[in-house]
């Protein structure tokens, strides 16, 4: 009977350890924190307009731009012309990723003279400070350098520039 | 005796090469109009009053130079590279006439920077100062 007992009680004793375990691994392989952390990442691809995203202030924002650059004409040799047009690429990055970021101020002109327009200008400026954005993939083809450039922001940094 | 010579030469090594890291202001400005380079300009100059912070390091190279200037005319694409992560002042201004972009101007910034420049037999180390 005792022997039965101490039987029962080591079965139990095992059942309920690999309760535990399972258990334990269920919360180790559970991945809802990750996925709490993922969908906090909001991605924005180049080309995609920033207002169809619900930015809020738990929220961290990555932002993704391709910015070109053109090898000038007047240079002592094709590697120079490639580093020239790198550069010029991750300028049009920077502009890029700092339109998306900070904004753009527009300052339209018209003149009209006589009653008809007689000329119509329209000029965006942009002043901001980029930090901590890194160049993704890069790549050149018949002259033309293409950079692929990402800033992650939080959402409360965006949330205050807002407003 | 043998044993504090050994520390006297280790120490005084390592003082030596704490005293080889120098201190550097560096500023980058690039001008692209049309999207093509028009001008550019790298600047370095010593610091005329030795920075009391010990500098974070930001990028290594592997180089044999011990010249500043040389090491910065070979690796000055790579020091860009890694000056650039930090932060860039970026202005633009565009002009649109009659719906179409006429002229666009970007020029971007890395404003006055102080770094350490550390050189360790064939590696150099750039550090930033908070």
């Amino acid at each position: 009977m005792s022997k039965l007992t101490l039987l029962a009680t080591i079965l139990s004793v095992m059942l309920l350890s690999g309760c535990t375990v399972q258990s334990y691994n269920q919360k180790k392989s559970n991945p809802s924190s990750n996925t709490n952390m993922q969908s906090n990442v909001v991605d924005i691809p180049p080309s995609s307009n920033t207002q169809n995203y619900t930015i809020t202030q738990n929220k961290i924002l990555r932002f993704r731009v391709i910015g070109q650059g053109v090898s000038p004409v007047n240079t002592i040799s094709p590697a120079q012309a490639i580093a020239l047009a790198k550069r010029a690429a991750i300028a049009d990055a920077y502009r890029q990723l700092g339109e998306r970021i900070s904004g753009v101020r527009v300052e339209g002109r018209d003149k009209i003279q006589n009653m008809v327009v007689s000329s119509s200008s329209i000029r965006t400026y942009i002043n901001t400070l980029i930090k901590n954005a890194k160049i993704v993939d890069s790549k050149s083809k018949d002259g033309l350098y293409e950079v692929e450039m990402e800033v992650v922001v939080n959402g409360k940094d965006i949330y205050t520039l807002c407003n | 005796m043998g044993k504090i010579s050994i520390h006297f030469v280790i120490n005084s090594l390592f003082l030596l090469s704490a005293l080889r890291a120098d201190d550097y202001y560096i500023s980058y400005s690039l001008y692209v109009k049309d999207y093509i380079v028009i001008n550019e300009k790298l600047s370095l100059s010593k610091a005329m009053v030795k920075f009391k912070r010990e500098g974070k390091p930001i990028c290594s190279f592997e180089n044999n130079s011990s010249n500043i200037k040389s090491f910065f005319k070979e690796n000055s694409s790579a020091i860009l590279e890694c000056l650039f992560k930090k932060e860039v002042l970026v202005h633009s201004n565009s002009l649109y006439f009659k719906n179409r972009r006429d002229r666009d101007y970007i020029k971007i910034d890395i404003p006055p920077t102080p770094i350490q420049v550390d050189f360790n037999d064939e590696l150099v180390i750039i550090k930033e100062i908070r």
